[in-house]
């Protein structure tokens, strides 16, 4: 009885998950190879999905890709020359020659109208994600840290739309703010004497993207708030003796100190970037939509019968958060 | 010197106000959208198109009984819908997490670490693998039963709640089980009399965290569910908006939304602090 007992409290939990977690999340490999539509059989067909993914335009544009390609090697010969001129590092400079052009290419080149798929949107949502919502969220958790009267209500409100769904939270954007009639955004336009806008058609990135920020702030905000409280309290007493100002003190100071932390965040940006799927499916009109990024473009194949290829989707973003998840391992080793 | 000070303090002031403007500005641009919602649940339909941003003018609360008892979409059937799929599954994911989490933290046996590792690469790796899911839902004969989600709800919840769970344990002092081993309770005793009455709190901020995800959760119902009657709530709720977001009943969708999401603003509202803490871990870790 003794030897078997913890195997009988440990067997229910793990039965579950083995059947329906692992189970399933392997059985996407074998599917991505057949060709399903979800009802009738299931006819082998090798790599075909795969090789379809490769020249859907909805799913990455080649287009965009190459010109962002083009700007990443242009980034990256100017950031060398830049090191030589000013006898700087090459490979650093190099090197941040050539993502600032890799990430101006896919911005620039989706602003100027070069169509994007599904992939370059997610990478586009969870990468300006990393620039709006983490200093916004790091310079709210510095005040509500500071001691401010009331920091508990306002990190209480702050974390409000986490906690809420997102289809609820879709909704009332989709009918309460961006709406043609009575969406609130239009109502102060026609205020001005503008003429109404209709946001999400036309500009639904930007208005998901605006929704997205506002509902993740306040998750960072707290995140960075229990960060924060980790730094002793003295070394900040010693860097107001020392006569740091405020910016040296978070250059200095805060950000050595959780900068673990704050890689974990742009991580969390944008691998769950890949898992969102109720904002934009609800907000943006379901498989009808034009605009898609990696989650809702496989939900959208599926209800067109195409199961097999949802599963290729899957494979291939799966390989994507694998790499991401080998980066976040990494970087939580990362000694402070 | 007085001088520099007073200079000092009058810095300090500007600063403060400026945080205190900052702070009330951004909470102001969380709250509007749902302050929104709640004020036009409690106008008519015209009134909204007339002025979405107007006070109502009269208080109507009928919105509320005709969002829940709207027909064919009934956000009262979906809200009882979704609390009975949320407690079932809350229920086995209490009694099956907490005794893992305490065999694979407590107990020695052979293949411990492995099962553990496992548990822990699904928190990293993985997620719904819809496709997979309904072919073996379909395989189950499960489709368009409640089953289809509670089956992979509590399997998700796994990693999280074990490790969760694990964690509490493994800070309990030994000496507890050795006395209890003296007084002579069998392990199981040990466990249900001595073990688990000490880890309730981490076990209820499992639950509550539990309750909102699987009350939130959409795209699992999207495809295993196909009867309109059995929908639960985020999936009514989109149906029920195709109905109600038009001139005359824009009043009773909003009322619909703000029901909702009540429960959970109202769990949030007691539990705020254990909320916060528990799901910003949970993001951090998935």
């Amino acid at each position: 009885m003794k030897k078997i007992l913890p195997y009988l409290f440990v067997l229910p939990a793990l039965a579950f998950f083995m059947i329906f977690f692992i189970y399933p999340n392997i059985d996407v490999f074998r599917i991505s190879l057949y060709s399903w539509d979800g009802i009738g059989p299931e006819t082998f067909v090798g790599t075909a999905n795969f090789e379809r993914l490769i020249g859907d335009s909805g799913f990455w544009s080649w287009q965009l890709w190459s010109l962002s390609a083009i700007c990443g090697l242009a980034g990256l010969a100017l950031g060398i020359l830049f090191a030589r001129l000013t006898k700087r590092g090459m490979l650093r400079w190099g090197v941040l020659g050539f993502f600032a052009g890799l990430l101006g290419g896919i911005f620039g080149g989706g602003l100027v109208g070069v169509p994007a798929g599904a992939l370059e949107r997610t990478l586009v949502i969870g990468i300006q994600s990393i620039f709006v919502q983490i200093p916004i969220a790091l310079v709210i958790a510095l005040i509500l840290h500071g001691r401010i009267r009331g920091a508990r209500t306002f990190a209480i409100i702050a974390f409000l739309p986490v906690m809420i769904s997102l289809v609820a939270l879709a909704l009332v954007w989709r009918y309460m703010i961006y709406d043609m009639n009575v969406g609130a955004l239009n109502v102060i336009v026609r205020l001005f004497g503008g003429q109404p806008i209709n946001w999400l058609a036309d500009m639904p990135l930007l208005s998901v993207v605006l929704t997205t920020n506002w509902i993740y702030i306040g998750l960072y905000v707290v995140i960075f708030m229990a960060a924060l409280k980790s730094i002793p309290s003295a070394i900040f007493d010693s860097a107001k003796v020392d006569g740091l100002s405020g910016f040296q003190t978070l250059r200095r100071i805060v950000i050595p100190h959780i900068n673990k932390v704050i890689l974990l965040t742009c991580i969390m940006c944008i691998s769950g970037t890949f898992k969102a799927f109720d904002l934009l499916w609800v907000m943006t009109g379901a498989e009808a939509s034009e605009v898609h990024i990696t989650s809702t473009y496989l939900v959208k194949e599926m209800m067109y019968g195409y199961w097999g290829y949802a599963c290729a989707i899957a494979v291939v973003c799966f390989f994507i958060s694998l790499a991401i998840v080998a980066i976040q391992l990494r970087a939580m080793k990362i000694k402070v | 010197m007085v001088e520099r000070k007073i200079e000092k303090t009058v810095g300090r002031r500007v600063r403060r106000a400026l945080s205190y403007a900052f702070m009330i500005g951004f909470s102001a641009i969380i709250l509007i959208p749902i302050g929104l919602l709640f004020m036009n649940s409690l106008k008519t339909g015209p009134e909204v198109y007339n002025n979405p941003l107007a006070p109502p003018s009269s208080i109507v609360f009928s919105n509320y009984p005709d969002a829940w008892n709207w027909p064919n979409t009934s956000i009262g059937r979906g809200f009882l819908n979704s609390a009975m799929v949320v407690s079932i599954t809350v229920l086995i994911i209490a009694i099956i997490a907490p005794m893992a989490g305490y065999s694979l933290s407590r107990l020695e046996f052979r293949g411990r670490k492995a099962i553990f590792y496992i548990f822990m690469a699904g928190m990293f790796v993985g997620g719904p693998a819809i496709v997979a899911m309904y072919r073996l839902m379909m395989g189950l004969n499960l489709i368009n039963t409640y089953w289809a989600l509670i089956l992979p709800y509590v399997a998700g919840a796994m990693p999280f709640s074990i490790l969760m769970m694990w964690t509490y344990f493994s800070a309990i002092p030994r000496a507890i089980e050795d006395s209890a081993r003296v007084d002579g309770l069998s392990p199981f005793k040990t466990y249900w009399r001595i073990m688990l009455p000490q880890a309730l709190p981490a076990l209820f901020t499992i639950c509550i965290l539990q309750v909102i995800w699987i009350w939130n959760e959409f795209l699992l119902g999207l495809i295993m569910l196909k009867t309109p009657d059995m929908f639960t709530l985020p999936l009514m709720l989109t149906r029920f908006a195709a109905g109600t977001t038009n001139y005359l009943y824009f009043g009773v969708f909003a009322a619909g939304v703000f029901i909702s999401i009540l429960p959970l603003i109202v769990i949030y509202i007691i539990f705020s602090d254990r909320i916060q803490r528990g799901m910003s871990m949970q993001f951090v870790k998935g």
